[in-house]
């Protein structure tokens, strides 16, 4: 008995190590636009533009109606961008020398109005094996909109202007995107007001400016100095402080308060 | 095939044709939905792929932990319950011979058993002379007897006399809550036994009360108590002289209170339990002999007479007088005696035969009934039994009794005739005459002296005979058992209302006697019961003082 069993467990793992050996990449980088495409076409029949420009995908898809009167998505719309995501994710994964990021724009052509949404692709492939939660992973989704009358009426996507991100500028979208979430927050909304928030990145150095004033005080408010900095760190944690982000600045105007890091001392400073 | 065949075949075979067409439509699924899978594994996209083959070596781990956690599970409770390991072990462990340490010699008294058993010992030791003659060692001792008489005894005795390790048990210890424990006992013991056997030349074991488990096998009546005996027994005929057996140098040795003919006669067959050893209460000469090896073991007064003791001692076992020098010791502490005195054995054995003085609180009234009770008793014993002699007659409550007459023959009355039992009927209902004489009414203290007095006219009647009528047989005999034990009498029911009639009679006759007597001897009766009620008890020289006051002698007397 002892016997058979053990040739059944060696013999399963022989064809699984065949099956193993066998296991090529579904897709190719160098077809990656006309890959996407296709298969946005033949699975859901949606038409989109695809470019690569570095190490970055970057997909148009033009809408008539993004946003309902109750300031959502349109349930269209949405589903829509879900299995357009959903394909994106569908190639990259199954690629060979995948790219660093990836951002989907929809642009609703009737009002002129965009919406980004970034991913760095290596946190979609944490997600995927289960190494980050679903929490985790939409943290670490940049999502941008703006107002572009340059969008109205296009449908071809011309009016995007299609760069390779890089990792600083896409921490900055983050470290700006989570202290408008935190200083927006529900229990916290009437007591400050955003004046201004800007995040910018350029030849290492990264730079937090924001002017926020407090407009009701009450017992254990934040301190938007002290939580900018605590968000900063935290992003930059998660990306494990890297290299190419040398110095950070942060600036408080309305407080006139300002800090500067360099790299050793964040990671010292945990 | 013809249609008739069909339906012959499908007859025969439905069962087996329905299974195998569920058998093959389950495994078709199996091959399509493996197929499916397959297919479906070749589409995914190789992230995927990758993903769904790179869980399969943890799964796989995690499936043989798994399997190995439960496999020992399993193991370790079947183990447990069935194999000789836990449930199916037993308690008692190996005993070294050098631990039994019960000497030949510590054996007293039973000395035509001890030669029989010695012959035995003898075969056992000398195994390769026994073998050269072509002869067969025994392979099993059975003894019988009454409870104390030196069984166990004899077997440890056994165990040090041969030098072989000895394995203890006790019947009852194969009687467990599951079926199958009593079988997987007997292995577990067997088992071991062998491995002794192997190491030391040869392995004792000693099955005490065998009749827990050796009685004859019966049909279950639901519930497995009988499936499990049959099996436990079955297990140790198997055992003991079953098809597998090879020569193993295992004595077994048991021992047991019951008649042989109550163990199941597979057991007691030659080839198993073919050597039986009766034992029997000691005689006089080994009381004797017994008072002497139990004494020598305390501190007594030389002037104690052992024959005395031994002649008092009358049907004693030897763990009865082993008790009562042991109660004898306790008592000379209790008094601040150095040795034991003849009085301290004189009180001992009182416990022994009669129990030990209980508190009950006695009323005036109380104490004058049970005394013209208790002196119905010792008048009627002393005056009409033809061996007993009237020892002791008591008003001082003792364990159950709130009175007691005792009496005894001078010698071991090995045939008893009509007489004899009679004349113990009439002592049984002379209590009852008593109290009718003196009071004009009876009391419900009479109840033991009936039963006695009814089971003795019984027996009297339905075995021996000795009904007027003049029916003759042991009516018991006639019993039919069935096969789950239960015994019927196959008498007409207008037999057994004559032979309940005979028993009647008998007990009206011996009654008549007896009150004739003590109406009589209505002023022995009342002197008897003053002097109890004054001293409380009576000993045996008291006892035929008031009798020779009176001019009274005893039947056995009288023939003299």
């Amino acid at each position: 008995m002892v016997k058979n069993a053990l040739r059944t467990v060696l013999f399963s793992f022989f064809i699984l190590s065949c099956c193993a050996c066998s296991v090529s990449p579904s897709y190719s980088r160098r077809d990656i636009e006309s890959t996407i495409k296709n298969l946005c076409k033949q699975e859901f029949n949606i038409d989109v533009k695809v470019w690569e420009a570095g190490d970055t995908i970057w997909v148009y898809s033009p809408f008539e109606k993004i946003v309902n009167s109750k300031g959502g998505l349109e349930n269209d719309v949405s589903e829509r961008i879900r299995r357009i995501l959903l394909s994106l994710r569908r190639v990259i994964l199954s690629m060979e020398n995948r790219p660093k990021f990836y951002c989907f724009v929809a642009s609703d052509i009737n009002v002129g109005f965009d919406l980004y949404y970034v991913w760095r692709i290596n946190d979609l492939v944490l997600f995927e094996v289960g190494y980050i939660s679903l929490g985790d992973f939409q943290e670490r989704e940049a999502f941008i909109y703006a107002l572009n009358t340059k969008a109205l009426g296009d449908t071809e996507g011309s009016h995007i202007s299609r760069y390779d991100i890089k990792l600083g500028e896409f921490i900055s979208y983050l470290i700006k995107q989570n202290i408008e979430k935190k200083f927006n927050s529900e229990n916290v909304k009437d007591n400050f007001r955003i004046n201004d928030l800007r995040t910018r990145y350029y030849n290492g150095k990264l730079e937090i400016n924001f002017n926020i004033m407090i407009k009701k005080y009450k017992e254990g408010l934040l301190y938007p100095f002290d939580e900018a900095v605590a968000v900063t760190k935290k992003i930059l944690k998660v990306y494990d402080y890297p290299a190419e982000i040398k110095e950070v600045t942060i600036h408080d105007a309305f407080n006139k308060k300002s800090r500067f890091y360099t790299r050793k001392a964040l990671i010292e400073d945990k | 095939m013809t249609n008739s065949n069909w339906k012959k075949y499908w007859k025969l075979h439905w069962i087996k044709i329905i299974v195998g067409l569920v058998g093959l439509a389950l495994f078709s699924i199996l091959v399509y939905l493996l197929v499916v899978g397959m297919k479906s594994f070749v589409e995914l996209e190789s992230f995927y792929k990758k993903m769904t083959l790179a869980s399969i070596p943890l799964q796989l781990f995690l499936g043989i932990i798994t399997a190995f956690i439960f496999a020992g599970i399993y193991t370790f409770f079947s183990f447990y319950f069935f194999y000789g390991g836990g449930m199916a072990k037993l308690g008692q462990k190996k005993v070294k011979p050098a631990d039994v340490n019960v000497k030949w010699t510590d054996v007293v008294g039973m000395e035509s058993v001890k030669k029989e058993v010695w012959e035995a010992i003898n075969l056992i030791r000398d195994r390769a002379q026994l073998k050269r003659v072509g002869g067969k060692i025994i392979k099993g001792i059975l003894m019988v007897g009454p409870p104390g008489c030196g069984k166990t005894y004899l077997a440890k005795a056994i165990a040090t006399e041969t030098g072989l390790p000895f394995l203890p048990a006790v019947g009852s210890e194969f009687v467990g809550m599951f079926v199958g424990i009593g079988t997987a006992r007997m292995k577990s013991l067997f088992k071991e036994a062998r491995i002794l056997a192997d190491l030391n030349g040869g392995c004792i074991i000693f099955i005490d009360e065998i009749d827990s488990i050796g009685r004859h096998r019966m049909a279950d009546s639901g519930g497995g108590a009988g499936l499990d005996h049959n099996a436990t027994i079955n297990q140790l005929l198997t055992e003991m002289d079953g098809l597998r057996q090879v020569e193993n140098n295992i004595i077994i040795i048991a021992a047991t209170n019951v008649r042989e003919d109550e163990l199941d006669s597979a057991l007691t067959r030659a080839g198993r339990f073919e050597r039986k050893i009766y034992i029997a209460r000691p005689r006089l000469h080994d009381r004797e002999k017994l008072f002497e090896y139990y004494l020598k073991k305390v501190k007594y007064e030389a002037l104690i007479d052992t024959k005395l003791l031994a002649r008092r001692a009358l049907g004693f076992s030897p763990a009865d007088i082993s008790s009562m020098v042991g109660e004898a010791s306790l008592i000379a502490v209790r008094n601040r005696h150095e040795r034991i005195t003849y009085k301290d054995l004189s009180e001992a054995y009182d416990r022994v035969v009669f129990g030990l003085k209980s508190e009950v609180f006695l009323s005036d009234e109380e104490k004058v009934w049970i005394a013209y009770h208790e002196a119905g008793h010792a008048i009627i014993g002393y005056l009409t039994h033809p061996t007993d002699d009237v020892i002791k007659a008591s008003i001082i409550p003792r364990k159950d009794f709130l009175g007691v007459v005792g009496h005894r023959p001078k010698e071991e009355v090995n045939v008893a005739p009509k007489e004899y039992w009679l004349a113990n009927i009439k002592i049984s209902l002379g209590s009852y005459a008593a109290e009718k004489i003196k009071f004009g009414t009876t009391g419900s203290g009479v109840s033991s002296d009936f039963e006695h007095a009814l089971l003795t006219a019984h027996n009297m009647v339905w075995l021996w005979g000795m009904g007027e009528s003049g029916m003759l047989g042991n009516f018991y005999s006639l019993a039919l058992e069935d096969a789950y034990g239960r015994t019927e009498l196959n008498v007409s029911d207008a037999m057994k209302q004559k032979l309940e009639e005979d028993t009647q009679k008998i007990l009206r006759y011996c009654l008549k006697d007896v009150e004739e007597i003590l109406t009589r001897e209505k002023e022995l009766l009342e002197y008897f019961a003053q002097e109890l009620l004054k001293k409380g008890e009576l000993e045996y020289d008291e006892i035929v003082e008031i009798f020779k006051k009176y001019g009274k002698e005893r039947p056995q007397d009288r023939s003299l």
